[in-house]
């Protein structure tokens, strides 16, 4: 029987589907449960992909183009830290559990003001008059290619290629029952991305601009019959979505064990973001943080049985089943 | 004065013009209805007038400023609103930020609008924490036309406000349209239930192929037989 638009929404299609679905689920949590350990893991790496990918999502919404150059916003955020703190902040011993030192709470606004600069700049000096002479999606692609290539260029010739490292003084985990361990940093990386994701949350919902961002993101044209000032709702858009980028840089670098950096770090972080953000629903901020967690745990529970370095195509094999089931991703909305 | 005068104005999409020098007018207090076949630029007209289509050539003056070459967001607190034909509202946001939304350019008095909104509409009112997305066509079209009122206009730009409604719903919707007029705002409209537009019209035009090829009353194009035969269905 060929299968038609007809029969693929048949209540009975529609049915088997469900019970796929819940199924789907079932597996994951037993998965995660099974590895318990690793899933915790994946939530707090899933709070770091939730900040890039929240990033993208907001662009995406406004602009309806993927920008690439956000992982390597990330690494400028994660760069401009290391200067702050290795040149310009004074040396201070660990806080309290954590292996850095009271710096990284200067150097973490600092980042996030100097990546939500760039962003507003590389809207104003080229994503804009693209926009005023039509540009296709494709040219605004391959700029924005152009542009992950020129920043990762800049950072290396600034800092050279070698592995760097933040500040950083060896701590004991948490130990938890069933075996958990909880590294000290990991709860401050999930905390600071639960913090600045309900100061989105709030600015969406309860500020003018933030309802005038949904509403452009909704339909520019409306928008700017409504009298809305949509270039104005792009640099703030640009100017939030490069200020989360510069935090995640930053948390991705004390995330890691010994705190290291390289050019590539968001670069490399691309797949996983952009997947998040699919799996979520493109243009969905909450769609994006579900699905980042979604994301992350399922990359790092992985790891019980495959390499870690096929974390990206698990992260895209994720992607596809969810596409699968739910075209639209998680939240995405129709059209 | 006129309230609304457009000259010769050329617009289109592209390299391809749709309106070939087009006049219009619209004097305050007036219902305006455009109606013609399918492509002939009717929405454009209403597009280029709004700003969301530059025209490139010819003049619009609204309230007796020069307005064609401003943005959309510029013309829009000189008392100029607009409903589109479809996506006429925020579908993710709630009844109440929708209108917000209407009013953003507003400095006081935003929710005292919303609230004569929802007096007006009612309907409106008992949704009002409702995404716009979920409404139905009838609520949805009340909502975009509240929406629009928010600035307080002077002049209501309605494309095809009765599109896709039941005949039911249609008779409200013009009626809504004629007691919004009652109050002072001018509308222009385009609208393909041409007979019952044109009757509720002070005055309209039939557009074909971007250009005017009639002006007369609402009741006097209504009853032209030539504009019957071609545009309205009649034998």
């Amino acid at each position: 029987m060929f299968i038609t638009a007809r029969t693929m929404r048949s209540p009975a299609v529609v049915r088997a589907s469900r019970v796929a679905q819940a199924v789907l689920a079932v597996v994951f949590v037993v998965l995660a449960l099974s590895e318990i350990g690793l899933a915790v893991n994946g939530i707090f790496l899933g709070s770091i992909l939730a900040l890039g990918a929240v990033g993208i999502t907001l662009v995406f919404g406004v602009m309806r183009f993927a920008n690439i150059a956000h992982g390597d916003m990330m690494t400028m955020g994660a760069y401009v830290a290391f200067f702050l703190l290795v040149s310009v902040l004074p040396e201070h011993t660990g806080l309290g559990p954590f292996t850095f030192g009271f710096p990284l709470l200067i150097a973490i606004p600092v980042s996030m003001a100097a990546v939500a600069a760039l962003a507003v700049g590389m809207d104003v000096f080229v994503f804009r008059r693209l926009r005023l002479h039509r540009a296709n999606i494709v040219t605004i692609e391959i700029a924005s290619l152009g542009i992950a290539i020129a920043i990762r260029g800049f950072i290396q010739m600034i800092w050279d290629t070698p592995v760097r490292y933040f500040p950083n003084e060896g701590r004991q985990h948490f130990s938890l029952p069933a075996d958990i361990s909880i590294a000290p940093n990991h709860l401050f990386v999930s905390g600071a991305a639960l913090v600045l994701a309900i100061a989105l949350h709030l600015l969406l919902t309860r500020t003018k601009q933030g309802k005038a961002m949904r509403a452009t993101s909704d339909n520019p044209d409306l928008a700017r019959a409504s009298g809305i000032n949509t270039d104005r709702v792009l640099l703030w858009t640009w100017g939030i979505a490069g200020a989360l980028a510069g935090a995640a840089g930053v948390l991705l670098v004390i995330f890691n064990a010994t705190s290291q950096l390289k050019p590539t770090i968001g670069f490399q972080l691309l797949v996983p973001l952009f997947a998040a953000v699919v799996v979520g629903g493109i243009g969905n901020p909450y769609g994006a943080f579900l699905g980042a967690m979604l994301i992350g745990v399922s990359m790092e529970v992985s790891t019980a049985w495959a390499l870690p370095t096929y974390k990206p195509a698990i992260a895209f094999t994720v992607m596809v089943i969810v596409l699968l089931f739910r075209p639209r991703g998680l939240l995405g909305s129709k059209g | 004065m006129p309230l609304l005068d457009a000259t010769g104005v050329r617009a289109g999409y592209g390299d391809t013009e749709i309106l070939h020098g087009v006049d219009m007018r619209v004097d305050p207090g007036e219902i305006v209805t455009i109606i013609g076949p399918n492509g002939s630029g009717k929405s454009t007209m209403m597009k280029s007038i709004v700003g969301i289509v530059q025209a490139s050539a010819g003049e619009i003056w609204f309230d007796g400023r020069r307005i064609e070459a401003m943005r959309a967001d510029r013309r829009i607190p000189l008392g100029l609103c607009y409903v589109p034909q479809t996506e006429n509202v925020f579908p993710t946001l709630t009844i109440t930020e929708n209108l917000e939304m209407g009013g953003f350019l507003r400095n006081d008095r935003l929710d005292g609008r919303i609230r004569e909104m929802f007096d007006l509409f009612p309907d409106l009112a008992e949704k009002r924490n409702t995404k716009a997305g979920a409404l139905s066509g009838g609520q949805r079209q009340m909502m975009a036309v509240a929406r629009a009122l928010m600035l307080e206009p002077k002049l209501l730009l309605l494309d095809e406000p009765t599109a896709g409604l039941s005949p039911l719903l249609m008779g409200t919707v013009f009626q809504m349209i004629q007691n919004i007029n009652a109050t002072g705002v001018a509308i222009l409209m385009v609208e393909h239930n041409a007979k019952k537009a044109l009757s509720i019209s002070h005055r309209g035009y039939v557009l074909a192929v971007g250009e005017v090829r009639l002006e007369n009353t609402g009741p006097e194009l209504a009853g032209d037989p030539q504009v019957g035969r071609l545009y309205l269905g009649n034998e």
